[in-house]
């Protein structure tokens, strides 16, 4: 490669990044069309506007993947307390209370009600 | 509301209205657009056909992202400069491997008037441009026609393609010495020795 290669190259390039073509009212034509035939019905705008709504909410799909697993860990937690928790409520809240929510006797009285 | 006249308007701005079913905002965006996505397809391919395909295309995909835009995330017009690079490397590596007409097969001109000799060998040579940026690895070719026909700045360009400046360097600097040696070898056919 020579310089006047280079050189060639370089007017080659002015002159073809020169090129500015018109737009044919037949390619406007056509893009419209298109734009038309693709554009969101007002009835799937309105629907994934909801979705969208709800989703930019919580941060995306990231978020729904947050959200269940809070959920799960909620329920694991609540299910088979870690050894410790318990210590560890009563010195962050000074106290524990059990509460019993089914009442004292109400499952022993529900299941005397099924056998008579 | 958005006013789709309003040249202040922005281009998201715009989009987003066409996805909320303003037509008006296509209309208005294509007018914006299509010269610019036009241009860049026509200056790579040198085809009026295949830039009017690609044009047509590249249009068609934005339409089809338009519910999904975020604002914020990028420029439309830069999404479209990467759009149209793709699509013509695509296309001219399509034509590379159906057999482009090489400098060889072109007719030399019927018309013997200067003016219309010379016009044809300006296109003859602008076609072999076309034709070696299609024998160009893919990044280089579009790197090269960034710089050089879009007349984009570095980081402009780093930012379209997603790389750093100095790679954008680096790939202008090779695509370019690539080009030359293979117009090089054409120098004979395209009229070079003539000048």
């Amino acid at each position: 490669m020579t310089d006047r290669d280079q050189i060639e190259l370089d007017n080659l390039l002015a002159q073809t990044a020169l090129m500015k073509p018109v737009v044919p009212q037949d390619l406007m034509a056509r893009v419209m069309i298109d734009a038309e035939q693709v554009q969101p019905r007002s009835n799937d705008v309105a629907r994934r506007g909801i979705w969208a709504s709800v989703l930019d909410m919580i941060g995306g799909w990231p978020g729904v993947g947050g959200l269940a697993l809070a959920g799960v860990a909620g329920l694991w937690i609540g299910v088979a307390p870690p050894v410790g928790l318990e210590s560890m409520a009563t010195t962050v809240l000074g106290s524990t209370q059990t509460v019993d929510l089914f009442g004292g006797d109400m499952l022993g009285n529900f299941a005397d009600g099924l056998d008579g | 509301m958005t006013d789709a006249n309003d040249p202040s308007t922005s281009d998201a701005a715009l989009l987003a209205a066409y996805a909320a079913g303003d037509s008006g905002a296509a209309q208005a965006l294509a007018a914006r657009l299509l010269p610019g996505v036009l241009g860049q397809a026509t200056r790579m391919l040198t085809d009026r056909i295949e830039a009017e395909d690609v044009a047509q295309d590249a249009m068609m995909r934005l339409w089809k992202i338009a519910p999904d835009w975020r604002d914020g995330e990028a420029q439309i017009s830069t999404w479209l400069y990467r759009v149209v690079a793709n699509l013509c490397t695509d296309r001219l590596r399509k034509r590379q491997r159906a057999g482009s007409v090489g400098m060889d097969q072109i007719a030399e001109p019927a018309d013997p008037t200067p003016g219309v000799a010379e016009q044809m060998q300006t296109n003859a040579r602008m076609t072999a441009l076309s034709d070696a940026l299609g024998q160009l690895p893919e990044r280089q070719a579009q790197a090269v026609s960034l710089r050089h026909l879009e007349g984009l700045a570095n980081p402009e360009i780093a930012e379209i393609m997603d790389i750093s400046v100095r790679s954008v360097e680096s790939l202008t600097a090779r695509g370019k010495r690539a080009l030359a040696n293979l117009l090089a070898g054409r120098r004979a056919t395209l009229g070079y020795d003539d000048d």
